[in-house]
């Protein structure tokens, strides 16, 4: 039986940045691939490696359902083909199925802890579901399989960026959902099929869009060294052999750029308000001892916060007199302000408002006056906060 | 002076403990080279390099600290398992000293153990973006300020104050030899001792030795106060008031809102003290925190002390309606321990020659014992000395008896002169009378002698 020489046969094809930018999503491309294949370490027949090879072509043409069918034959008859496993893998991802996917690409690690890939597009399928923690477990053990893989930097960046986001979401407790994060998967493609998509790049397949530049070179193959015959030894000997040439086993260009943010879910804080029908003076008044006291420190962003939303001032907007009274409450060296003579009375039918009248003794470096004033007060559920706030008169 | 005390945040960087920016900036060496964006890959070996770091002597120093540190930290755990606190700069002497996973998994920890802490999540955050962006500074990075919006960026400031504080008391932590001035004597009945340091935003917990020897430090934590610095004077001034007070009784979760935490003590604000000089207000509580939150930013309460529920339930046994003092200062003072045996001999021996001229029916020497400005509910020291006068001549004996003697200090800052609050047993026999009850004393230190400024049951 003739050997199918599935050694690394690949070369790179460089797409940049801008490539991948204006690529549509979902798009795929090869990427080099110096020891996949090979490193599936088993023999094909001619029938099983061409059975592979047209899986491939059904994946490249989107038919995923065919693609898993047809693998599945594969694997019924070589259970080990680690190449078959990986591409039926790829082929659930597309149809959702992570659970199945995953399954199957934990089962490829199992055989073969050394795929870079492998890690990369089974933590892709985590950070689907929201398992960061995983994806990015799964990340760092790829990576230290393989430290060349930039995708695989990139993702586990993006994991930590979210990660953090989640954490500071905590933090705050701004009620953000944990999110699930998109990733970019690294595809596998065999030789064959490169040349097929090579040959479509001007064509619709396989999701390449019409203007896409020709990021896929022609493909040059490089014949490697005809696969020894085929021991364990040898195989670590080869795949530890192109992992300790970087140049060789080159920098794989991500295929699909899809980091998409799922949208944030960001639940209100819910109050709970407060039942309490009648009015107690004595919350009111120490609302006003408050504000009082934060004026009196010339801490303006406390003061300001005794004012309701309802608060309209006189003539000016609100924003206009917050800038307004910010100036003015930090301009004295020193202010002191004192309220007596309170009057405090509910507004009618209204159990969350009250007119209140007192006298302010405002005494500052600069200045000093009594003035009699009114307020209209109404219950939020921080507190009593300020409606409306009138001069009646000057005392003295 | 405008807003200063709401600003604190922009001196917090200064304060910070500097050990640990700098190693913020060490781990963050790799990334600000090299634009992330470019080129994403650069993290790990920015790791790497981290390793390889040839490391300035400083920084060698504040390793050999961090093992101290992390020794101490330990204790404390030992002491004290929920000590979170000291779990979290735990996790920051691990980041001080690039021990990054190491930090981590304890990080991961606390987190699941107290999932409310606030800060916990935010050092998490941070721990996490070092990996992929420069961190300027504690809570302060690219990623965060995406995720903040205006709303919240108040509550992040007081994030970043409340790790300001604790990180800082923490490392002030006074010298153990010191006793603090306010306790100078608790009698066998009054097992444990509150004091608030309000500059510091802590709360120590003190116990009884015995007769002797100073009280000893048991715990002490983290506590929110009032939003306003300074002392209260009004009601709803937002200030937490200064002085000698007592634990009155504890009200259990069930009889109040969420909002107070698994419990309350109430204190006997205003005391005599603070009536007399006019103060107003009520409702001063040592209460816990809500449910859904660990701790509350550091200025946060309308006068009350609030203790966070895992530290107020580690505590709450030792604390007596009743007979446990809580004394709160703006900042404690420490003294020596012969300053601290020669204060309490004087208050102890005034007390003594007080009681004794008192029982020898010398009405005239008695009367000295009393300062000029004392007062007993509605009598001052004229209307006092005349009922004195009156009632000695019905007596033919006296026999009075000082038991359980307790003497708690005036913090400084709280009142113009030095005052001590007595607090005993008082056994009273006489020909025509005969009385038990508890006492409050007030003494104000004048000329060298301790004179009697208050009196009452």
């Amino acid at each position: 039986m003739r050997v199918y020489p599935l050694v690394p046969v690949l070369t790179r094809v460089n797409l940049n940045i801008w490539t991948l930018v204006s690529l549509s999503i979902g798009f795929i491309s090869i990427f080099s691939h110096s020891y996949a294949l090979a490193n599936v370490g088993q023999q094909l027949s001619a029938a099983q490696a061409l059975t592979l090879s047209e899986a491939n072509q059904l994946y490249i043409d989107k038919k995923y359902q065919s693609a898993i069918q047809l693998t599945r034959t594969i694997i019924q008859k070589a259970p080990d083909n680690i190449a078959a496993k990986i591409l039926q893998a790829q082929s659930l991802g597309k149809l959702n199925k992570h659970k199945q996917a995953i399954k199957l690409y934990q089962a490829v690690l199992e055989a073969r802890p050394d795929m870079p890939e492998v890690y990369n597009n089974l933590a892709s399928l985590y950070a689907r579901q929201g398992e960061l923690e995983v994806a990015r477990q799964t990340l760092e053990n790829g990576i230290a399989t393989n430290k060349q893989y930039q995708t695989l930097y990139e993702n586990l960046s993006a994991i930590y960026v979210e990660m953090a986001r989640g954490a500071y979401s905590k933090a705050l407790k701004l009620g953000v959902q944990a999110k699930a994060v998109q990733l970019k998967t690294l595809n596998w493609a065999l030789p064959e099929s490169r040349q097929a998509l090579a040959l479509n790049t001007n064509g619709k397949t396989a999701g390449i869009s019409n203007n896409k530049k020709p990021a896929t070179q022609p493909v040059t193959t490089q014949p490697q060294p005809a696969m020894p015959e085929s021991t364990k030894t040898s195989e670590v000997k080869l795949a530890s052999a192109s992992l300790s040439k970087p140049e060789v086993a080159t920098k794989p260009e991500a295929s699909v750029v899809v980091v998409q943010p799922a949208s944030q879910t960001r639940t209100k804080t819910e109050f709970r308000e407060k039942n309490v029908p009648t009015i107690n003076k004595d919350e009111v008044i120490t609302a006003l001892q408050g504000w009082a006291a934060a004026w009196s420190a010339q801490a303006v962003d406390l003061y300001l916060s005794f004012y309701g939303k309802e608060f309209k001032p006189d003539r000016l907007s609100r924003k206009v007199w917050a800038v307004q009274r910010r100036i003015r409450l930090s301009k004295p060296r020193w202010v002191n302000v004192r309220l007596k003579n309170f009057d405090v009375k509910a507004v009618e039918k209204q159990a969350d408002k009250a007119i209140v009248r007192l006298v302010q003794d405002y005494r500052a470096d600069n200045y000093q006056d009594k003035t009699r004033k009114q307020f209209v007060m109404k219950r939020t559920v921080d507190g009593w906060r300020i409606l409306s706030e009138q001069s009646l008169a000057v005392i003295r | 002076m405008i807003n200063q005390i709401f600003h604190k945040s922009t001196y917090w960087l200064a304060g910070l403990a500097i050990i640990f920016i700098v190693s913020f900036a060490f781990a963050q060496k790799g990334a600000t080279v090299n634009d992330s964006s470019e080129n994403q890959a650069t993290y790990l070996a920015k790791l790497d390099s981290l390793e390889g770091f040839n490391q300035p002597t400083a920084y060698n120093q504040s390793a050999k600290n961090h093992k101290r540190l992390i020794a101490e930290l330990n204790q404390r755990i030992r002491v004290y398992p929920k000590d979170y606190e000291a779990s979290l700069l735990k996790v920051f002497a691990y980041i001080d000293s690039a021990e990054y996973a190491k930090a981590e998994s304890l990080l991961d920890k606390l987190i699941e153990e107290t999932p409310e802490f606030s800060l916990a999540h935010l050092i998490k955050g941070d721990l996490l973006t070092m990996q992929v962006r420069p961190l300027l500074g504690i809570g302060k990075n690219e990623i965060l300020e995406k995720v903040v919006r205006s709303k919240y960026r108040q509550e992040l400031g007081n994030l970043r104050d409340e790790i300001d504080i604790r990180l800082k008391n923490y490392h002030n932590q006074f010298v153990s030899t010191k006793i603090p001035q306010a306790l100078l004597l608790m009698s066998e009945s009054v097992d444990t001792a509150i004091l608030i340091d309000k500059s510091k935003n802590r709360l120590y917990l003190f116990k009884r030795q015995n007769d002797l020897l100073p009280p000893k430090l048991i715990q002490d934590f983290y506590v929110s106060i009032g939003k306003l610095r300074g002392n209260k004077t009004v009601r709803g001034d937002l200030k937490t008031p200064e002085g000698v007070y007592f634990i009155t009784r504890f009200i259990p979760d069930s009889n109040l809102p969420d909002k107070y935490g698994i419990g309350a003590f109430p204190v006997n604000y205003p005391n005599e003290l603070d009536n007399k000089l006019g103060k107003t207000g009520y409702g001063i509580w040592l209460h816990g925190t809500t449910s859904d939150s660990y701790s509350r930013p550091p200025l946060d309460s309308e006068g009350c002390v609030v203790l966070p529920n895992i530290d107020l339930a580690s505590i709450k046994h030792l604390i007596t309606p009743g007979k446990t003092p809580i004394i709160i200062a703006e900042s404690l003072q420490w003294i020596e321990f012969d300053e601290w045996s020669r204060t309490r001999k004087d208050v102890l021996a005034s007390i003594e020659s007080w009681r004794h001229d008192w029982q020898s029916l010398d009405v005239d020497k008695y009367l000295q014992h009393y300062d000029e400005n004392f007062w007993s509910g509605n009598h001052n020291l004229s209307t006092w000395r005349a009922r004195k006068k009156l009632l000695a001549r019905s007596k033919k004996y006296q026999k009075i008896k000082f038991d359980d003697i307790s003497l708690f200090a005036y913090p400084g800052e709280a009142a113009e002169e030095a005052i001590v609050v007595a607090r005993f047993r008082q056994s009273y026999q006489s020909n025509n009378y005969n009385s038990e009850m508890l006492k409050r004393v007030y003494l104000a230190k004048n000329n060298n002698n301790w004179k009697i400024l208050f009196e009452g049951k």
